[in-house]
């Protein structure tokens, strides 16, 4: 019931509601690419080439190699939201965990979690990405784990902050008083508590990850061909645009875009119904 | 003073201390080792392992993490594995080439992201705040690859107004305005998202200084805007504005990786993309290390500049 009111409210937030349309469509195409595409993505139609958008029957038109635009674009969501959704969520958890085991007690070890963290700060993570690329081979191994160590510093440090607040609030100190052992007041009390902001902070943080993502595969670090893939096709568009095709770099841009606002406007609706005091 | 500074420094130290404990695991990751793997099938087993103790690849990975954070210190880099030059020579130009097209970013992003953040912030809420505000927003998540591709077909293929990649013109003299007019569109392409982030973060922070209660103070008094807008906003400006600027100088350096690559701008990213793909470890560790402590020195420098023009800013370190 309570996420049924949740959800009305939600859905009357315009700008939310704007973000989750955009975001189930994303993921209902994804999921029904085999049905909706209207062509296999990797079939080419070589007398069309280039073709703009509008051709008959190609409604995005085609690329450099004759692909369909509109079924590269369909069958491409899946990597992409494979790819961004699921380390974020591993590392949301991650930092859940991290946070609240330094922000609970201040010990050495706590002091070790936030130093790394520093460290994941002071590195820019597109040269993560190189070096990985480097070792393990560009793919989705390399993209992942630069994902994951990407996030997880900046969501640590909103659960220790938020951890470290609750624990000095007068309730903990009354739990402590009537005997509540240090799991209880943990799990049950503080969890709770810094659970929603993480929530919020995540989901817009997906937003810039998905951005990201796109341009590691812009790179050639990420998913490789042949599997369709927005980034890459910016990449593989770029040098047909200056060749004077720019709708095949420009559709998925356009498509990275829309899923990255979407992600960044579902957030700011969490945070204005669940944390309006930030 | 001295003792901010003294505590910023010594934040930083172990940072960069643990940063390339880092770079160093990275090329202990790579499986096999560089020399085994170029020279397998050319040279006898025994041979390969003479050049190994050369390069002291025989001792333990952590007598190798001193002797190579030792020689990274006395700046002895190493040779590039791909193309047998000292790392220095490689990174020095190219370094220096990546420093040209990030100070040009940096100027190309604050000085019109203040403006408009300032410019919003005074105008709160209006119509027009709005519409900037979308754009900024929208802006944000706009792939900075993709700008810099469209950037390249309008302002280069269509208009012609600049050239389409690289530094210099190939029969050029090299000069300075030959420089500057290949520098706008990759500096601009870098810089265009990071002036948005810039904009909406001032407007924000002119919100919140404009709100204070002596600002409404010295509104009540009857000081014009003009006077509030110069001689307090400004000041309270200063260190916020610093502060975002060394994130953002921070997104900038790894915004310049993406560019350079697509404007084949002879700098570290590019050097760095060819060192990986030729397994090159020596280039990927010092040129990883470099663009790290730069990132480090720019936040350890913004840090200290807060502290010097907010004093609230270091409060937290000093109790």
């Amino acid at each position: 019931m309570r996420l049924l009111t949740f959800l009305c409210r939600l859905v009357r937030h315009k700008l939310a509601l704007a973000g989750l349309l955009i975001l189930l469509t994303a993921v209902g195409l994804s999921l029904l690419a085999p049905i909706i595409a209207p062509y296999d993505p990797l079939q080419s139609f070589d007398g069309l080439r280039l073709a703009p958008p509008g051709t008959p029957g190609h409604l995005l038109g085609l690329d450099n190699q004759g692909r369909d635009m509109l079924s590269r674009i369909i069958w491409g969501g899946r990597s992409i939201l494979i790819a961004s959704i699921l380390p974020v969520i591993f590392a949301a958890l991650l930092s859940l965990a991290l946070g609240l085991l330094a922000g609970f007690r201040a010990s050495a070890f706590s002091e070790l979690i936030m130093r790394t963290m520093d460290i994941l700060f002071a590195f820019p993570m597109v040269l993560l990405a190189i070096g990985l690329s480097a070792v393990l081979g560009s793919g989705y191994s390399t993209v992942i784990i630069t994902l994951i160590c990407s996030v997880v510093p900046y969501l640590t440090r909103v659960v220790y902050r938020d951890t470290r607040s609750e624990i000095a609030k007068d309730y903990v100190e009354a739990l402590r008083a009537q005997g509540a052992s240090n799991g209880d007041i943990l799990f049950r009390e503080i969890l709770p508590n810094v659970a929603t902001p993480l929530l919020v902070y995540t989901t817009s943080l997906l937003g810039g990850m998905v951005v990201f993502l796109a341009g590691l595969s812009f790179l050639g670090l990420g998913i490789q061909p042949p599997e369709a893939d927005w980034g890459r096709m910016v990449g593989e568009g770029a040098q047909m645009m200056i060749l004077g095709a720019p709708h095949i770099a420009t559709a998925p841009a356009v498509a990275i875009v829309l899923l990255s606002l979407s992600f960044n406007w579902l957030g700011d609706g969490l945070r204005d119904l669940l944390d309006p005091n930030r | 003073m001295i003792r901010v500074i003294l505590l910023r420094l010594a934040q930083t130290i172990p940072l960069l201390f643990l940063v390339s404990l880092l770079v160093f695991l990275i090329a202990k990751l790579m499986p096999g080792d560089p020399i085994s793997n170029a020279l397998a099938g050319q040279l006898s087993a025994d041979a390969i392992e003479q050049i190994r103790q050369v390069y002291g690849l025989d001792k333990s990975a952590v007598t190798q993490y001193f002797i190579w954070l030792k020689n990274l210190l006395s700046g002895d880099w190493g040779i590039s594995l791909t193309m047998r030059t000292p790392v220095a020579q490689v990174l020095g130009e190219s370094f220096t080439n990546t420093v040209i097209l990030t100070v040009a970013a940096v100027v190309l992003c604050l000085v019109p992201g203040v403006i408009i953040g300032i410019f919003c912030g005074l105008s709160h809420g209006t119509r027009r705040d709005r519409l900037v505000m979308l754009v900024v927003q929208i802006g944000n998540n706009i792939p900075v690859f993709w700008l810099a591709v469209f950037f390249i077909w309008f302002f280069s293929v269509k208009l012609g107004w600049f050239p389409v990649s690289g530094m210099y013109d190939m029969r050029g003299d090299r000069s300075l305005g030959d420089l500057l007019h290949h520098l706008f569109l990759p500096a601009f392409s870098t810089a265009l998202i990071s002036m948005l982030i810039l904009a909406r973060q001032v407007r924000n922070s002119v919100i919140t200084i404009m709100d204070t209660d002596y600002i409404r103070t010295y509104r009540a008094l009857g000081y014009s805007n003009r006077v509030l807008l110069f001689r307090h906003l400004g000041r309270n400006l200063l260190a916020p504005i610093v502060g975002i600027t060394g994130l953002q100088i921070g997104y900038l350096l790894s915004g310049v990786i993406f560019i350079e690559k697509i404007f084949a701008w002879p700098g570290v990213g590019t050097q760095l993309f060819n060192a990986a793909a030729g397994q090159d470890y020596p280039t990927i560790q010092t040129g990883v290390m470099l663009i790290a402590v730069c990132f480090l020195v720019v936040n350890l420098v913004s840090d200290i500049l807060q502290d010097w023009l907010d004093p609230r800013h270091s409060g937290v370190l000093l109790s």
